[in-house]
């Protein structure tokens, strides 16, 4: 009875979370997918046009291909660095999934990857590179060019317990800079370390309609839920216009598009027709005399390819799981106000490009806001209008499947989080509240919270 | 010819509206649908045992080429090589629904399977003479099998060191356009430096691969592992993984990754068995593998579950199955010429016209499974 008229409640006070059923198996609309095992994230939408399942097949094929030094023979993929972190996407989101975050006492992985920047912000508001390093550490480069250096990682344990005496041990990470190859780091250079995440179900994130996620925006905190939300604005290169910003641990790009390019630019140091210069610092001679692959690297076709690949990505149908484990788990999530922030359902707009993508009901469990998560979690690094202790709402869709996709359960922008529970004591700040109602929940409901979560 | 079309629009405007849940699903027929599983199954444990079998005939050859490395044994070991491919090829619509192929955690397939690979990974190629895992003693100080394994796809999933594909460039070498599969010299097994190392992999992955298919086919033995939870299963669930293995493998696997890449991209590194130039031979066996589950010999294959539900639509499958076995074959040798467009013109529109053939036959089937309310990844029409 209680939880009920909580939900009520709830409901009452913010008519747009609409959670009034169960969530459905199709999460990701009309295009969600029956898939399985390692390549549970690797499938076309469900609904895919002919046409768009090419695209879909070449993009694949690029997300996969190792890109090699210039000039090689196949023309279509050189280009790679001459400094870069990974030779391939697929090098970080291994299997479209997520990244393998280092463990204790080891070099970063190659799907850590550590922006660098220094306090203030660049003409469109982005944060300001360091001088000799740019706005990330490039841990690889071509033969005869030095790399930018890597990070020792360590974690500290730290213990605690719930109001029921259950307790639990988080780990919390430490960086070191290492083998910098251009001189130390200024000493107040800010840096963010982000894991790579599965990507799937973007092209449907990028059809939310915007309103409907200002709609779930109080950066006054109005209402007085302690949970505030607001959209980073960021610069979108193509229209050379401020944008909502929607992917990315910060919300610091605005389409799937500039996502790609982004990256294939930052991780593989590979030019499109987004980012044509290399991404050499003045101080890098050797790096601006590397031959190059081309201008563009990535022809406007083959970066179409791969923005259809990502965007068409399917969610996977939820898994099984016995019916009244769900709805407890679910009753919980919502008791806890979870779902003020990892927010939905939605519908997509009518005007994406690719028809698929247009009119569907999601339940991506986010409202792509940014939202203070507390010291614990700060990066202390401004990216756009996110501040320090700001992170976006990661949606929750397919996390449950990265066991088995990715061989591991690491959670959050570091992958300091080891499991699902980990990752909900990691909230702070405006989660707060909600963290600590979680921590009082009898265990049964806390497990079966969990066990909804993973069968997202 | 009227009758027929009349007759045709209706099925399909019955059919659509059946996907729309305007109707209630057919009802599956029990007990048909009991002997297409059945049959199915058996005809999964056959298609295994004769994989694994040739796998060992394989694993043989790798020996006795090692041995004595000639070129008799060589042609020998390549011999092998195709039988083991063609009984492997014919297996592939077993997977995507998280069979013993492919099983969260225990699957094997990427060990097994994994293509495209990069060459230089491995061993030399064209201008990078001294590359690859083979002749890298000073990191990989002595191959074993844990390493191959560790070392499969790590940091990128065209880092492959374990399979099928690897056998394969380490028996043909790097694919050279113009002539019939690679020609990696004999001297590779004797004289060169690391020939030994050469010859240490291509025995370890023989034995790693006969391990892996193994597994699967335990899996598969009757009365025992995946095969009871398999018959076990409610019959709506078993039918509709088997087709999920049909169509996925047709209209991503064959159409998107095999095809359309190499074709679109006119790019022969996407040709899946580039170093033999085995590829159409490959596909033709897919194809098969997917008929011989639609038309089981001697038994109830699953067009007899469509037949219940829509005679028409049955024989539509199976005319448009062997269509695109049709259309494979149609494509001129070597492929690699083809998808570099030197054939001409027709030879182009023979490629082209399989992949479309094969999302087509996806589309049908998928037609099937929804009037019986199951749901497939492709929709039975493009809309």
């Amino acid at each position: 009875m209680t939880t009920l008229r909580t939900f009520v409640f709830c409901l009452s006070l913010f008519p747009q979370v609409l959670f009034a059923d169960l969530v459905p198996k199709n999460i990701g609309g009309e295009g969600s997918v029956d898939a399985h095992s390692e390549t549970a994230f690797s499938r076309p939408l469900k609904n895919a046009s002919s046409k768009t399942r090419t695209s879909f097949a070449i993009g694949n094929s690029l997300f996969r291909q190792n890109w090699v030094e210039a000039p090689a023979s196949v023309d279509v993929l050189d280009g790679l660095g001459p400094l870069f972190n990974a030779q391939s996407c697929s090098g970080c989101h291994s299997n479209d999934g997520r990244g393998t975050a280092p463990e204790n006492n080891q070099w970063s992985t190659p799907s850590l990857l550590f922006r660098l920047s220094l306090p203030g912000k660049g003409p469109h508001g982005e944060p300001v590179p360091v001088p000799a390093y740019g706005d990330q550490l490039n841990p690889l480069a071509l033969s005869q060019i030095p790399a930018e250096g890597n990070v020792f990682v360590t974690y500290k344990n730290i213990q605690g317990k719930y109001p029921d005496g259950t307790p639990f041990e988080l780990t919390e990470p430490h960086y070191r800079f290492d083998k910098l190859g251009y001189g130390p780091l200024p000493d107040n250079f800010l840096f963010s370390p982000r894991l790579a995440p599965q990507i799937i179900g973007l092209g449907l994130l990028e059809a939310i309609p915007e309103e409907d996620l200002l709609k779930l925006a109080d950066p006054g905190d109005l209402d007085h839920d302690g949970i505030s939300g607001r959209p980073n604005r960021v610069w979108d290169v193509k229209n050379k216009k401020v944008a909502m910003g929607r992917l990315g641990w910060k919300a610091n790009q605005p389409s799937v598009e500039q996502q790609d390019a982004g990256a294939f630019l930052g991780d593989m140091g590979v030019t499109s027709p987004l980012f044509n210069e290399q991404n050499c610092m003045a101080p890098q001679t050797a790096c601006h005399k590397a031959p190059s692959g081309g201008n563009p690297e990535v022809s406007p076709t083959n970066l179409h390819h791969l923005t259809v690949y990502a965007q068409t990505l399917a969610v996977p149908l939820r898994k099984d799981i016995p019916p009244e484990i769900d709805e407890s788990g679910f009753r919980a999530f919502q008791k806890v106000s979870c779902v003020k922030c990892h927010a939905g359902p939605f519908t997509t707009g009518s005007s994406h490009e690719l028809k698929e993508l247009r009119g569907q009901k999601i339940y991506p469990f986010t409202d792509l806001l940014l939202h203070d998560l507390g010291e614990a979690l700060a990066d202390h690094r401004e990216d756009f209008l996110a501040s320090g202790s700001e992170w976006r709402t990661p949606p929750l869709w397919g996390l449950g499947r990265i066991k088995e996709i990715n061989h591991h359960t690491r959670l959050l922008h570091d992958g300091r989080a080891r499991n699902f529970e980990e990752a909900i004591l990691w909230h702070g700040g405006e989660a707060e509240g909600s963290k600590k109602q979680f921590m009082d929940l009898p265990k049964t409901e806390r497990e079966n919270l969990i066990r909804f979560l993973e069968s997202l | 010819m009227l009758k027929t079309s009349i007759f045709l629009s209706l099925s399909a405007v019955f059919l659509s509206s059946l996907a729309h849940g305007a109707f209630k699903s057919a009802a599956l027929p029990e007990n048909i649908a009991s002997q297409v599983i059945v049959d199915y199954v058996a005809l999964v444990q056959k298609s295994y045992g004769e994989t694994v079998q040739k796998a060992k005939d394989l694993q043989q050859s790798l020996q006795k080429f090692t041995a004595s490395p000639s070129e008799i044994t060589l042609q020998q070991a390549k011999v092998s090589w195709k039988q083991a491919r063609d009984a492997y090829s014919l297996t592939e619509a077993f997977r995507f629904y998280g069979g013993p192929i492919d099983m969260p955690e225990k699957g094997v397939e990427t060990l097994v399977n994994s293509w495209p690979v990069d060459e230089v990974y491995m061993d030399y190629v064209k201008g990078k003479p001294d590359a690859g895992i083979i002749q890298n003693p000073k990191d990989y100080k002595e191959i074993t099998k844990d390493l191959l394994t560790s070392l499969n796809q790590k940091d990128g999933e065209r880092n492959v060191s374990t399979g099928y594909h690897p056998i394969e460039f380490l028996l043909w070498g790097q694919d050279e356009v113009g002539k019939i599969g690679g020609q990696r010299p004999i001297t590779d097994y004797t004289t060169q430096t690391f020939a030994d190392r050469r010859k240490k992999m291509l025995v370890l992955l023989g034995d790693l691969l006969v391990e892996h298919l193994e597994k699967v086919q335990k899996e598969w033995e009757p009365g025992s592992g995946y095969a009871k939870t398999f018959l076990a299963l409610p019959k709506g669930e078993a039918l509709q993984k088997i087709m999920l293995g049909m169509t996925t493998l047709s209209a991503d696997e064959m159409a998107g990754e095999r095809m359309t890449v190499a074709l679109e991209m006119k790019s022969t590194e996407n040709e899946q068995d580039c170093f033999s130039d085995y590829t159409l031979t490959d596909l033709a066996s897919n194809q098969v593998g997917i008929l011989k589950i639609y038309q089981t010999e001697g038994g109830a294959g699953l067009e007899r579950i469509v037949t219940a539900l829509d005679k028409r639509l049955a024989k539509d499958i199976g005319i448009q199955m062997r269509k695109t076995l049709d259309a494979i074959k149609k494509i001129p040798e070597p492929f690699d010429e083809v998808i570099l467009g030197k054939k001409g013109a027709r030879a182009t529109a023979a490629a082209k016209a399989v992949p479309e053939s094969l999302r087509r036959q996806a589309q049908l089937l998928a037609k099937a499974a929804s009037a019986y309310g199951l749901e497939l990844n492709v929709q039975s029409e493009d809309k």
